[in-house]
């Protein structure tokens, strides 16, 4: 019967040794990681933030049908509160809510009310006010009702 | 084998131990010399304000603001820097990409003449001058020790901006790189 022998081993390390190279390894793997970053030329940053915003034309307000005739209608709102209103423009609609088209050209700043004419009688039309400036025109105002008379 | 090893090592020590028994036979002598002094230098860069310094509010198209930044070399070897920003766009209206930005070199007239050498004009999304990258770049300020500049930040919302910027807002972070000059060409 053939003796079985197992191979000679040269130098086997224990588990724990091997357990202690490798934590000594790991060591200097980590302190390498600021050494890097450190190796650099010297440096320095500084930040600094600030903040930006645009304004909103805000609509006129207060809209309301102050006097009715058979075929006029006068229309009167508030000043816009935004300091660079220009002017003004005056949609309408026949009925409620829309879809509103221009009445006329845009109005001054100072304009506050208008009298729209040729307009059907005993029949309902809605008004919207947009005030207008630096090129941008505001959303719309709350919307005003008015009946010409028969 | 490791006795082997641990054999060969015994060996050389001893070898080495009889040299230096014979070492100190030969006469020597040493003499010190103290006070030589070496330190490092240092690259510092500081800007004043070190705060917000172009924040402007409610802007309507045409409207333009103006912030002065010192940017100063606290450190003791001549710098360059760079300048980079980033934008927010929370609203997603992109107004950083619509206001323009001019950056000049503050000259004896102060910012308001706009006279400085024009640095960086563009918009605001993309404010930077110079490069971040190792050495010397284009657009690089070079400051030495214990010197500094005055930037201006001119922020404009161009005539013509469109109604989509109405309640617009961008928070922008300018970001001061330096390094040193010597040895970093």
């Amino acid at each position: 019967m053939l003796e079985q022998r197992r191979p000679e081993v040269a130098w086997a390390p224990r588990l724990e040794f091997r357990l202690l190279v490798a934590a000594a390894v790991a060591v200097l793997l980590l302190q390498a990681v600021p050494l890097r970053q450190a190796s650099g030329l010297f440096g320095h940053a500084g930040d600094n933030s600030n903040s930006l915003s645009t304004s909103v034309l805000v609509a006129p307000t207060g809209v309301f049908v102050a006097d009715a005739q058979q075929t006029t209608l006068e229309v009167r709102w508030n000043a816009s509160p935004s300091t660079f209103v220009s002017g003004y423009q005056v949609y309408r609609s026949e009925g409620s809510g829309g879809p509103y088209a221009p009445v006329g050209g845009p109005l001054g700043a100072g304009s506050l009310s208008m009298i729209d004419g040729g307009l059907a009688p005993e029949t309902t039309y809605s008004y919207v006010i947009r005030a207008l400036g630096a090129g941008w025109e505001s959303v719309d105002s709350t919307e005003a009702l008015g009946t010409t008379l028969p | 084998m490791l006795s082997r090893l641990l054999l060969l090592l015994s060996a050389v020590s001893f070898l080495g131990a009889s040299a230096t028994v014979d070492s100190l036979a030969v006469f020597a002598d040493t003499e010190d010399n103290a006070g030589n002094t070496l330190s490092s230098g240092s690259v510092s860069i500081a800007d004043t304000p070190d705060s917000a310094f172009l924040t402007v509010a409610n802007m309507a198209p045409g409207d333009s603001s103006i912030g002065t930044l010192q940017v100063a070399n606290d450190g003791s070897l001549q710098l360059r820097y760079a300048l980079t920003s980033n934008s927010t766009n929370t609203d997603g209206k992109g107004l950083a990409a619509q206001l323009l930005l001019d950056v000049r070199v503050q000259t004896a007239n102060g910012c308001a003449a706009q006279d400085g050498a024009l640095i960086y004009s563009g918009a605001l999304s993309a404010a930077a001058f110079g490069s971040i990258a190792q050495g010397a770049q284009a657009g690089d300020r070079v400051l030495d020790a214990g010197t500094s500049e005055t930037l201006c930040f001119r922020v404009q919302l161009p005539v013509g901006t469109g109604n989509a910027f109405q309640g617009a807002s961008t928070t922008t972070t300018f970001t001061l790189t330096s390094e040193q000059t010597a040895n970093n060409p």
